[in-house]
């Protein structure tokens, strides 16, 4: 069996490392090989790594100088469009692929790299948001609209997609840690067949140990994993060993 | 002491090739078959498909230097995930045959009802008594095929739903891990570290 992950997740903007709050206020964390690094030593179970950036080149040397820093599980996110590239990620060190745009924009490309590079390749992540009338719904950040498909019609894609794991990303609690929304994150748990995992509004560990107690396969966070004090100071760290082994143990 | 990573195209050379420095040992990525031979201990990574491993490693003439060091010079070698597998006779991934140290076929989790990848940490099911792992180890696996527990080589047992696997595998001087070392922080370190001087 395979133990509950907590994974940080770095955005990455133009060669650096920041925080955002709900996508839009942005603070800078430092540069990623000194963070990957801290992230090293502080034993992590993993890390996302999502270029932000938006140019139309994905940083290869970047990449590997990361990837070779790295003693821990590493997945990238961002502007991939190519098998080549997949491939190319791959062979640096990176276990995992993150898609989230690109299952709307490009579906059959993404069924690809999972028939190419297989299932385990991939991780998926989609956002949802609360629209003006309050309901919850798929949302894509790039084009800040929201997507015309009931959520179950959506699952239903990336059930028969199978990816390695689906990331289900709250939109409006990213960044602030009210604690992730776990009513609609059990419900939608229950409806989907992979491994399932949560970003967006982690508080404290005990989202984590709830996360865990109801099956979920791993929660990501940032903000915890960034800032401590009352002040909020930037300072990378992690759960000590007495927490971690609360998170681990079945 | 000299560790050659094998480069075939096909795996994560340098973060196990920093990790064996941060171990203080001479090591170098190569797939230069002098380098291999002049080298005492061999790794061999894998990510990717069977058959594909198998090609690369003929295109780049490396079988036979691997076959020598291993038969003739009796220098340690070890495989890591797929280059565990290929270690083994065949696999249910494709149609070449792997080196057969081991008279393994790796299997499909996919093709057992309920079962997947196994993808993530996990703690070992059991592990002999070496000076390879302790119990509270923990590493990070990531593959579809596997192979099957044998009393001969299996030295430690991790297990994905309920089907149990061979997680570390040992013939002489033969070695196999399914897990990722490089990417088992501490673990991984400590790991590299009791293989070397085992």
């Amino acid at each position: 069996m395979t133990l509950f992950r907590a994974i940080p997740l770095l955005l990455i903007e133009n060669e650096e490392c920041i925080k955002t709050v709900n996508y839009k206020k942005k603070i800078y964390l430092g540069d990623p090989i000194n963070i990957i690094k801290i992230y090293n030593d502080l034993g992590v179970d993993e890390i996302i790594i999502l270029d932000i950036s938006n140019k139309n080149s994905i940083n290869f040397k970047k990449l590997q100088e990361i990837s070779s820093e790295s003693f821990i599980p590493l997945t990238y996110g961002g502007g991939v469009s190519t098998l080549k590239e997949v491939e190319k990620i791959l062979s640096l060190g990176f276990e995992k692929i993150s898609f989230n745009n690109k299952i709307f924009e490009d579906l059959n490309f993404v069924e690809n790299v999972i028939k190419e590079f297989g299932s385990s390749s991939v991780s998926i992540s989609f956002n949802i948001k609360k629209n003006f009338f309050g309901e919850d719904k798929i949302f894509i950040k790039k084009k800040n609209k929201y997507l015309d498909i009931k959520i179950d019609d959506y699952l239903s894609i990336l059930n028969t997609l199978k990816p390695a794991e689906v990331i289900i990303n709250f939109v409006d609690l990213e960044g602030t840690r009210k604690g992730y929304n776990k009513k609609l994150a059990r419900s939608l748990r229950g409806k989907i067949l992979t491994n399932v995992l949560v970003y967006g509004g982690a508080k404290d560990i005990n989202d984590f140990i709830y996360l865990k107690n109801e099956n979920f396969s791993g929660a990501v966070a940032s903000s915890i994993f960034s800032f401590v004090g009352l002040d909020q100071g930037v300072l990378i760290n992690y759960f000590n060993s007495t927490e971690l082994e609360l998170i681990h143990k079945n | 002491m000299k560790i050659s990573i094998v480069d075939y195209d096909t795996g994560n050379c340098q973060s196990i090739l920093n990790m064996i420095q941060k171990l203080g040992y001479e090591s170098e990525i190569s797939s230069n078959s002098e380098k291999i031979i002049n080298s005492d201990i061999i790794i061999l990574p894998g990510v990717g498909s069977f058959d594909r491993a198998i090609y690369n490693l003929k295109d780049k003439k490396l079988i036979e230097t691997i076959k020598f060091k291993v038969n003739e010079n009796k220098s340690k070698i070890l495989g890591i995930c797929l280059g565990m597998q290929i270690l083994c006779q065949s696999s249910a991934e494709g149609n070449e045959k792997g080196f057969g140290y081991f008279d393994l076929a790796c299997e499909d989790f996919t093709k057992i009802t309920n079962t997947n990848t196994m993808m993530g940490w996990s703690y070992f099911k059991k592990s002999n008594n070496t000076n390879l792992v302790s119990k509270e180890d923990k590493f990070y696996f990531l593959h579809r095929f596997f192979c099957p527990v044998d009393e001969r080589f299996t030295i430690a047992v991790a297990t994905n739903k309920n089907i149990d696997f061979s997680a570390i595998i040992k013939r002489n001087n033969v070695f196999g891990v399914q897990f990722h070392p490089e990417r088992s922080h501490k673990f991984g370190l400590n790991f590299l570290k009791n293989f070397i001087e085992f």
